[in-house]
């Protein structure tokens, strides 16, 4: 039911599925509640701020620019889900540390069963498993340091500081 | 494209031609960076033959050291393509440049003569170092072209346009497999160059960068080349600076030499890191990084670095020896396996 509710909220339900929805909206509380919470969850991302948090959605933004990559592949059924609504997934964990405690906290309690583990555990104030140091990680952040120590000294003929696109190029955003 | 046309067979025919027409070369003696220019602004003077090849790779040198430009280049590897924007000045004997990637996160790059700057908002990382030491082209090449043309064919092939403007195409074709071919486009009245390819065996680009507009000469000013990339000081910062090991012997070397790369520069990575050895072959570069391996890390093999740069990694001696570089997987797994230690 969370699913069609957040699917109609994405305007992706027919009209009989809504119509039924709102039913259970009028007379379930605790529906009605999850309805508020992504509403609410809505309103952030679109920056409709609540009182004091201008600026949010920017926020949210330099966060998501920032987010290490989480390395815990989560299941099918849970990536199946994020690549249905992708924003709200993605979004979780940075609304709870940006938000701190503050009434997103309820929206997490709410969301956290649709939420891919790995992404509740960076809502919880943990560390996401992407930012866990791994042996593979700073090997390849070895690695990255090495292109810039050969291209400092290698030379060819493209100009100077163009060699370096090639280290701070896409790959390395991966 | 290229390779594609000239089996190996025809290559190593090449190659013998090439050592005879090296042998009446009029450039052979050429020092290089002879092609100075006037003033900042003014492009390189044009003291050489429009014929000759070898003269181009020189004007290209020196006129992207020593032009001021403003452009906005693309970077295409596989599939992918990213523009950058780039802005470089040359003034009282030292260059200045800044390049940010303009998708994606806004990486960063700044130069103030040798010093560079490369930061990565995604990784929050900075990396310090030490720019055109002694990499910049064509400051690298051998004094002769010996070393070049016994490793290339390298050819005109007539006037092209790019960016809008006139512009020189060279090839350089590989004589074997253990080097990429590459396609320049320089522009026809100061040198620089416009667009670059590197091509594999079977002729198909592994990379490029090619400008989609670019300003060459004129004023260059301070805020075109001023750091707009914030930097957090809970960022990890790396220096990736060293010093010369030129004095000191080395323990390591190859049991077999790469056919025709010497070794250019060695240097010992600060902070107790890397021994780099860098081996060109007058245009492409490897390095050999060794260090002692990590317990309980398994060397990766090969994999690829990103555009045309390949890595071979493999643990020997306790030590991991990790060589990358712009060229075809063959050269990096060569090279790799051929590092030894002496007892």
């Amino acid at each position: 039911m969370k699913e069609k509710l957040s699917a109609m909220l994405d305007g992706e339900v027919d009209d009989a599925t809504a119509r039924a929805l709102f039913i259970r909206l009028k007379h379930d509380k605790a529906f009605r509640d999850e309805w508020d919470a992504y509403c609410m969850l809505g309103d952030l991302i679109r920056g409709d701020a609540l009182p004091g948090l201008e600026g949010f959605s920017e926020r949210v933004m330099a966060r998501l620019e920032n987010e290490p990559t989480i390395l815990v592949p989560s299941g099918r059924k849970e990536r199946e889900k994020a690549v249905h609504h992708p924003w709200r997934h993605r979004l979780l964990p940075l609304v709870a540390s940006v938000m701190g405690g503050l009434a997103v906290w309820g929206v997490m309690a709410v969301l956290s069963n649709d939420a891919p583990a790995p992404v509740v555990a960076s809502a919880q104030g943990g560390k996401t498993p992407g930012a866990v140091p791994s042996a593979q990680s700073i090997r390849d952040g070895a690695r990255h340091d090495y292109l810039v120590a050969h291209q400092a000294l290698s030379g060819g003929p493209i100009p100077s500081v163009v060699h370096y696109v090639r280290t701070v190029s896409v790959p390395s955003e991966e | 494209m290229m390779a594609d046309t000239r089996p190996m067979g025809a290559m190593r025919k090449w190659f013998v031609a090439g050592l005879c027409v090296l042998c009446g070369s009029s450039f052979a003696d050429q020092p290089v960076g002879s092609l100075a220019v006037k003033d900042e602004a003014s492009p390189p003077v044009s003291g050489f033959s429009e014929a000759d090849p070898l003269g181009w790779l020189d004007r290209i040198g020196v006129a992207s050291r020593q032009l001021n430009y403003v452009g906005t280049f693309s970077y295409q590897t596989g599939r992918r393509i990213e523009t950058s924007r780039i802005a470089h000045r040359y003034a009282g004997g030292e260059e200045s440049e800044r390049m940010e990637v303009l998708d994606g996160s806004p990486r960063e790059i700044i130069r103030q003569g040798e010093q560079m700057r490369c930061v990565l908002p995604a990784q929050r990382t900075v990396i310090i170092g030490q720019a055109g030491k002694r990499g910049s082209f064509p400051g690298r090449l051998p004094r002769s072209h010996t070393e070049l043309t016994g490793n290339y064919h390298i050819r005109l092939d007539g006037v092209g346009r790019i960016a809008g403007h006139e512009a020189q195409k060279l090839v350089l074709e590989p004589r074997d497999e253990l080097r990429f071919g590459h396609v320049l486009w320089a522009e026809l009245q100061t040198g620089l160059l416009l667009k670059s390819q590197m091509l594999d065996a079977r002729g198909e680009v592994v990379e490029q960068f090619a400008f989609s507009d670019v300003r060459i000469g004129g004023e260059v000013g301070d805020e075109l080349l001023a750091p707009r990339v914030k930097v957090y000081a809970d960022w990890r910062t790396v220096d990736v600076g060293g010093d010369d090991e030129a004095q000191i012997k080395s323990q390591w070397a190859l049991r077999e030499p790469l056919p025709g790369f010497s070794l250019m520069t060695m240097m010992r990575h600060r902070n107790g890191g890397a021994l780099q050895m860098v081996f060109s072959d007058g245009l492409a570069a490897i390095s050999i990084f060794i260090e002692p391996a990590e317990a309980g890390v398994e060397a990766r093999g090969a994999y690829p670095g990103g555009g045309a740069v390949n890595v071979f990694e493999r643990v020997a001696d306790g030590h991991r020896i990790t060589v990358l570089g712009e060229v075809p997987a063959l050269l990096v797994q060569r090279a790799a396996k051929a590092v030894k230690v002496l007892k």
